[in-house]
């Protein structure tokens, strides 16, 4: 019982608790009838105003997705635009000459794609990239158009209404070349190309170049079809023949000539023994340094901290004559190589490069132990340690391979062929061989000047 | 590439030049154990002893203590003749073995030094030079003695060795200057065989005998 009710209340309480409601089983049958007649719709829900403007988070949190597809396009945009440049300048970095004609068909089915973006960056930018390419942008393109009849350029022209009556993307033309063979060569023909006369067009699936000056070597044919969409463009491109006078696709190169500078950290196997075979696995760093011959050549010299241990060499000296005698025990199980390596490298393929030179060390005994006793005044003095036993200069021959799987990072594998002993015989009183031969597995993370801050 | 070729070029040609280093200069331990003696010993009864004695060897002296074989030599001069000896043995004990030449010319200038130059040597130690045993100028002495108890001693100064020999075989510089030794000298190799005999006239026959003693001189 509730203290805080009165007498009245709770009599109330009670009297409502104890009644009981009527009940009626045709009310509950009138209610099902009713319900099962009613199949209305549900009443539409009413749209949200459109100028509606909600404030807070909620309205923010509405954008997001937009905000987060706008985003992604911004990025794909830009990785596109990046690798667009670096097509552009691996073009430029190539020459053509007639290795790259002989190059394989998978060389020239790579042209495609890289042709119908070259192409359509031609028809975006505004300003091309000066000695880049010869696919300069839509302004000069237009300009050759403008002026076709003028024949003043020194760009090849062609005849206005021939470019207009036919259906070709870009088609490199020159005079008096009906049926081109495969065997075109544009710097040979390059002479016979008459900048004003009429070129005839010829099958788009024989005819697209990609590198070369254009001003002296091709001519371009800017048709109405310019604006084509890029599949189209990529089609044609992809139905190229290897014997074409179709440049493939350069290699790989680096988008940076020249120098080159590479942080190097790895992994060294060294034998340190022979007999029996013992390995000493311990990490190395260095640095290298490459310069770019041509784009697939480069030489390049680094510098190796390399620490091997397990050598466990002993060399003992004991002297005795009368009145004295003398003993001395160095030992040494650890060696610091400055490894200089000097190599020429071959790019074989798409981020793939075998290399081959000879690697210098200096070979540096590290921690060495011993001791050194004499009894009596008269015993003979030995003024030894261990670096007067160990080469100090060691030669040795490299072959490696190394696979570049970013712009800033590349794998390399290697082996090294020590040629000399490091060990003086007459020292340690032994005649095994010990060479610097190692395998070496490292990574390289490339440093390019504008990673650099700039100095204020 | 032609610069690169030009700079690779002299760093290749240095590499090879430093790889090219001889080995090091070490001269090799100075032990006693270069220096023995073996021989065969018939005693007045006819029976044959191997006598066997090679620096370094470790001889007992009292339980619990051994003495090291080394290599010996010295120099003197006696009634103006003068000696030197090279033997195996151990300082102020009893020689179990030595060999002992004299000088043939006399040695009148007292104030020429005792010790022996290196001319001396190779003037007396040559390979083919063969020696007659006395006590005479020019002559030569071997004698064995028990060691280390000092029991018996045999020489052959006074023995008769008509039938004797003792003939270089070998001679070669020992010692290492560089290191500070304070002897070095002449590594001869003989062979030999004689008699001797000790102060009761007991006379024993050596056979078989070679030797590789040294024989010190000095420089200064």
């Amino acid at each position: 019982m509730d203290p805080q009710l009165s007498n009245d209340e709770q009599k109330l309480r009670d009297k409502i608790l104890q009644h009981a409601f009527p009940f009626d089983e045709k009310a509950w049958e009138a209610m099902q009838r009713l319900l099962d007649n009613d199949r209305r719709p549900a009443p539409p829900i009413p749209p949200p105003s459109e100028t509606e403007t909600r404030p807070g988070p909620a309205g923010v949190r509405k954008w997001w997705p937009l905000l987060l597809l706008l985003l992604l396009a911004v990025c794909i945009l830009a990785l596109w635009q990046n690798n667009r440049r670096e097509n552009f300048s691996d073009q430029g970095a190539t020459s053509y000459n007639a290795e790259n004609r002989h190059a394989q068909s998978d060389s020239v089915r790579m042209a495609g794609p890289l042709l119908a973006v070259t192409h359509q960056a031609s028809l975006e930018n505004q300003q091309p990239l000066p000695g880049k390419t010869h696919a300069t942008g839509a302004h000069e393109q237009m300009q050759r158009r403008h002026n076709l009849p003028t024949g003043t350029s020194r760009s090849p022209m062609v005849s206005a209404d021939y470019a207009h009556s036919h259906s070709t993307a870009i088609v490199p033309a020159a005079k008096g070349i009906s049926d081109p063979t495969p065997a075109f060569d544009p710097l040979a023909d390059a002479s016979r190309v008459d900048p004003g006369a009429a070129v005839p067009m010829h099958d788009s699936s024989s005819l697209l170049s990609q590198t070369g000056e254009p001003d002296s070597t091709q001519a371009w044919i800017i048709s109405p079809l310019d604006t084509l969409p890029l599949v189209d463009i990529r089609l044609a491109a992809e139905s190229l023949l290897p014997d074409s006078i179709i440049r493939p696709a350069p290699l790989y190169t680096n988008p940076h000539p020249g120098w080159e500078h590479a942080w190097i950290f790895g992994v060294n196997a060294n034998a340190v023994d022979h007999d029996p075979l013992r390995i000493s696995v311990l990490p190395h760093i260095g640095y290298l340094w490459r310069y770019r011959l041509t784009p697939r050549t480069a030489a390049q010299g680094e510098i190796i901290l390399k620490y091997v241990t397990g050598y466990d060499w002993r060399a003992e000296f004991y002297d005795a004559v009368p009145g004295g005698s003398a003993q001395l025990i160095l030992e040494n199980n650890n060696l610091l190589f400055i490894e200089l390596p000097l190599t020429i490298q071959r790019q074989v393929s798409a981020g793939h490069t075998w290399m081959a030179g000879l690697k210098p060390a200096l070979v540096f005994p590290m921690f060495p132990s011993g001791s050194n006793s004499s009894s009596n005044f008269g015993a003979p003095r030995r003024n030894y340690t261990m670096r007067d036993g160990v080469r100090y200069f060691d030669l040795g021959l490299v072959l490696g391979w190394e696979y570049r799987f970013g712009r800033r990072w590349a794998l390399d594998v290697r082996y090294n062929q020590g040629i000399f002993d490091l060990t003086i015989d007459n020292f340690f009183r032994s005649t095994e061989t010990h060479l610097n031969s190692d395998l070496q597995v490292s990574l390289r993370h490339f440093v390019f000047k504008k990673d650099k801050p700039k100095k204020k | 590439m032609s610069h690169i070729r030009n700079s690779l070029l002299p760093i290749a040609a240095l590499c090879l030049l430093a790889s090219c280093k001889k080995e090091g200069v070490f001269p090799e331990d100075i032990r006693p154990a270069d220096f023995y003696t073996q021989f065969a010993i018939e005693d007045a009864t006819g029976r044959d002893t191997l006598f066997s004695l090679r620096g370094e060897d470790s001889v007992p002296l009292i339980p619990g203590y051994n003495l090291t074989i080394e290599y010996l030599s010295n120099a003197y001069v006696r009634d103006s003749i003068r000696y030197i000896w090279g033997g195996l043995g151990v300082s102020f004990l009893p020689i179990p073995f030595f060999i002992q030449l004299s000088n043939p010319q006399p040695q009148t200038d007292p104030f020429v030094p005792v010790e022996w130059q290196a001319e001396e040597l190779e003037q007396l130690l040559y390979p083919g030079k063969t020696w007659q045993f006395g006590n005479a100028p020019g002559e030569a002495v071997i004698g064995i003695a028990d060691f280390p108890d000092g029991l018996w001693s045999f020489n052959s100064a006074s023995a008769d060795n008509t039938q004797g020999y003792l003939r270089v075989l070998d001679v070669s510089d020992y010692g290492a200057p560089d290191l500070g030794t304070p002897y070095f000298g002449k590594k001869v190799r003989f062979q030999f065989a004689c008699s001797v005999i000790n102060a009761d006239g007991e006379t024993w026959t050596l056979r078989d005998g070679e030797a590789v003693m040294f024989f010190r001189y000095y420089t200064f």
